[in-house]
């Protein structure tokens, strides 16, 4: 921290504690809104965990005991393009193996993330169709994918190609945000140095408030997830 | 700048904006109503994000340290700016270290305050918007008009104009799709080849050292996570104790905003790209940004609006908002809460001016989810103006006049009896109010005329129900 700075945090810290003293003598009290309570709401039944998803816009693809050759083609099932595509997977054992299965099926390639964004930066951009990710934790009552970035999964893996594949069958559900904030936060902060909360593909309104998918991110999300996960039986 | 009043009256008078402005604010309010279906767990958010919020003047100089000790454990460099200039200052210093020329920038309310984008280009650095609103002002050379929809006072067909004049494209007026794939086009360059991605913070959890930045679109995590070097800037007001709060903080946030139950996009940032990370940016700068919020926060009258989350809710629901947009008001921060805050943040005696643009109906202190009592805010704010001023002896003799009419039922009969006589009624309205409106015509009963030959009537029929 240069000089400048240093004095502007001194000034900033002197008028803030003088302030925080004067206010703490005269404690002002907060005039809360007028509590309406209301018995039974028809409106907030929460949507099962598919449903919130699909409100999202996610598409989801549900597997129960398929093998992964037979996960990925449903994927690519999904997808549903007849030119060639062009996928970027992250490092490690399931994701090399991802790679192999991926190789044989028609007309798709896959590449790994293993060099320094700065050499994969233009083909990043130019060439791939498709990113894939995993992810450990989905909240069900905002439909959201915590995507976890690491050495293994890079950021820009699931931000930068135009469709994002997220394999989340193996994730723990929990309920909505506070749960989670509650019981995993603390953990994933320690490990990884930026969190993602996805909820829907991106998006905007920014144009006289009409919707658009695919403003910067990715236009199509699709979510693999197991049957136990959602539960509908 | 042409004075408030001008200002207002060109806004009224472009038939085009009011109805772009209409169309946006029903838009929004009905988006909001709708997506609070369970009243009961708003409000329990609502205590929640209330308590935390208020508690803040008071703890700011601890929280603001244990966010700078936290960050720099993080490896994030925090600089301290007392005000623009400063932060203007240090932003510089960071780019011309690294030899930066080209910036791209996620939406940031607190970049506006401090005109960074002119600062950048005088000194030779090229700074582009991405978020889709702001780049859309951006190329009109013009500055955002809502804090959250920064162009929702154009319409599709002025929109496609722009980027067929601006961007050398055949934009189609009545294809959003397209218009949306012309700017996702043409600022996925700007994103590669940006040297420094900036952004704004919502929140920054002063515990953990976690950045938190809400968005939809995706550009606030390009302009994190591909440039080299991030610089978030934020106001010393949205540090918070920890992220404990942020799911209700989330829950009023986007709902208040958008009428979104989540935004696409929430994105914790707690450092840079670690030593086996293969990207991110290699270093994360925080500007922490005071700019006359301290002496917000040292006036007990103020202190409240340091809880505000910048949702925008206050403006949507103002009728004048509604009616003059925002670049009326001329300030970063317009409607309710820029009324409040700007002649402390922007300076300026004008500022004051924008307190005259209110009707004391309230709606913007019933919308605020983190209960901002806003329109007794700008009642006390208007009280010490007034009592600043030397005194109007007329306008006194008119209250005086007007309370002794109404705390006697005889004068309150006489007067009604007198403003019936033609002609005499027409004299006590001002001949400036006058001049462009018709002065009412008193009705030919007076109210309690009308209420006494109803209850007669009502007595005298016995068949009459009242439903």
């Amino acid at each position: 921290m240069n000089t400048n700075s240093q004095n502007a945090r001194e000034k900033i810290l002197e008028r803030l504690r003088l302030a925080s003293r004067a206010a703490a003598r005269k404690k002002p009290d907060i005039q809360k809104k007028e509590r309406i309570s209301i018995q039974d709401n028809p409106l907030s039944k929460p949507l099962s965990l598919r449903d919130q998803l699909q409100k999202n816009r996610f598409e989801v693809i549900v597997v129960r005991n398929e093998t992964l050759p037979q996960i990925l083609s449903a994927i690519v099932e999904e997808i549903d393009e007849s030119r060639p595509l062009s996928w970027l997977l992250g490092n490690g054992a399931v994701n090399n193996s991802i790679v192999d299965h991926l190789q044989k099926i028609d007309r798709q390639t896959a590449h790994q993330f293993d060099q320094p964004f700065e050499t994969l930066k233009d083909s990043i951009f130019n060439d791939i169709d498709i990113g894939l990710t995993h992810c450990e934790s989905v909240i069900k009552n905002t439909g959201t994918l915590v995507i976890q970035p690491s050495a293994d999964e890079p950021r820009t893996l699931s931000l930068i190609p135009p469709i994002h594949v997220i394999i989340a069958n193996k994730a723990v559900v929990f309920d909505s945000l506070d749960g989670y904030f509650a019981q995993e936060i603390e953990l994933s902060l320690i490990e990884h140095s930026n969190l993602i909360f996805v909820s829907s593909p991106s998006k905007t309104a920014d144009i006289q408030q009409k919707l658009a998918y695919g403003a910067h991110g990715p236009k199509r999300v699709i979510v693999v997830l197991s049957d136990q996960q959602l539960n509908e039986e | 700048m042409t004075p408030f009043n001008e200002r207002i009256i060109e806004a009224l008078e472009t038939p085009e904006l009011r109805s772009n402005l209409r169309g946006a604010m029903d838009f929004l309010r009905s988006k909001r109503s709708l997506s609070i279906e369970d009243y009961a767990l708003w409000q329990q958010h609502q205590d929640i994000a209330t308590d935390v919020r208020h508690a803040l003047p008071q703890q700011l100089p601890e929280l603001l340290e244990q966010l700078e000790q936290s960050c720099t454990r993080n490896g994030i460099e925090v600089h301290w700016a007392a005000d623009a200039s400063d932060a203007r200052k240090i932003f510089l210093q960071i780019a011309q270290a690294t030899n930066a020329t080209r910036v791209i920038k996620g939406k940031s309310m607190a970049s506006e305050e401090i005109e960074l984008n002119t600062h950048l280009e005088q000194h030779g650095i090229e700074s582009t918007e991405s978020d889709m609103g702001e780049f859309i002002v951006q190329l009109a050379n013009e500055k955002p008009s809502h804090i959250i929809m920064p162009a929702l006072h154009k319409n599709q067909e002025q929109i496609a104009e722009l980027f067929n004049q601006k961007l050398n494209e055949k934009a189609d007026a009545s294809d959003v799709d397209q218009l949306i794939g012309i700017g996702r086009k043409v600022l996925r360059e700007k994103f590669k080849q940006a040297d420094i991605g900036v952004s704004g913070v919502n929140f920054a959890a002063a515990k953990s050292g976690t950045l938190c930045l809400v968005e939809n679109e995706g550009n606030g995590r390009l302009s994190t996570s591909v440039p080299n070097c991030h610089i978030a800037i934020m106001g010393i007001d949205k540090v918070i104790p920890d992220l404990s709060s942020l799911p209700s903080l989330l829950y009023l946030l986007t709902r208040s905003a958008t009428g979104q139950e989540i935004t696409s996009y929430v994105n914790l940032i707690s450092g840079p790209r670690k030593p086996d990370e293969l990207d991110g940016p290699k270093s994360v700068h925080l500007i922490i940004l005071d700019n006359g919020r301290s002496s917000i926060a040292s006036d007990p009258a103020l202190a409240a609006t340091l809880a505000c989350i910048r949702c925008g809710a206050c403006m949507n629901h103002c009728p004048v908002y509604t009616k003059i947009g925002g670049h009326a008001y001329g300030t970063t921060y317009p409607g309710p809460i820029g009324q409040v805050i700007s002649p402390q943040l922007d300076g300026g005696e004008e500022h004051n001016e924008l307190l005259n643009a209110c009707s004391l109906n309230g709606a913007c202190g019933e919308a605020c989810p983190v209960n901002i009592e806003l329109p007794d805010m700008i009642r006390e704010l208007r009280n010490q103006r007034s009592a600043a001023q030397p005194n109007h002896t007329g306008e006194k003799m008119v209250w005086h006049a007007w309370r002794a009419i109404h705390q006697s039922p005889r004068l309150y009969q006489l007067t009604s009896l007198m403003m019936r006589i033609p002609g005499l009624s027409s004299l006590l309205f001002p001949r400036r109010w006058t001049k462009g409106r018709t002065s009412p015509t008193p009705a030919n009963n007076t109210l309690h005329a009308l209420i006494k030959a109803k209850t007669n009537h009502d007595n005298r029929d016995p068949q009459h129900e009242h439903k």
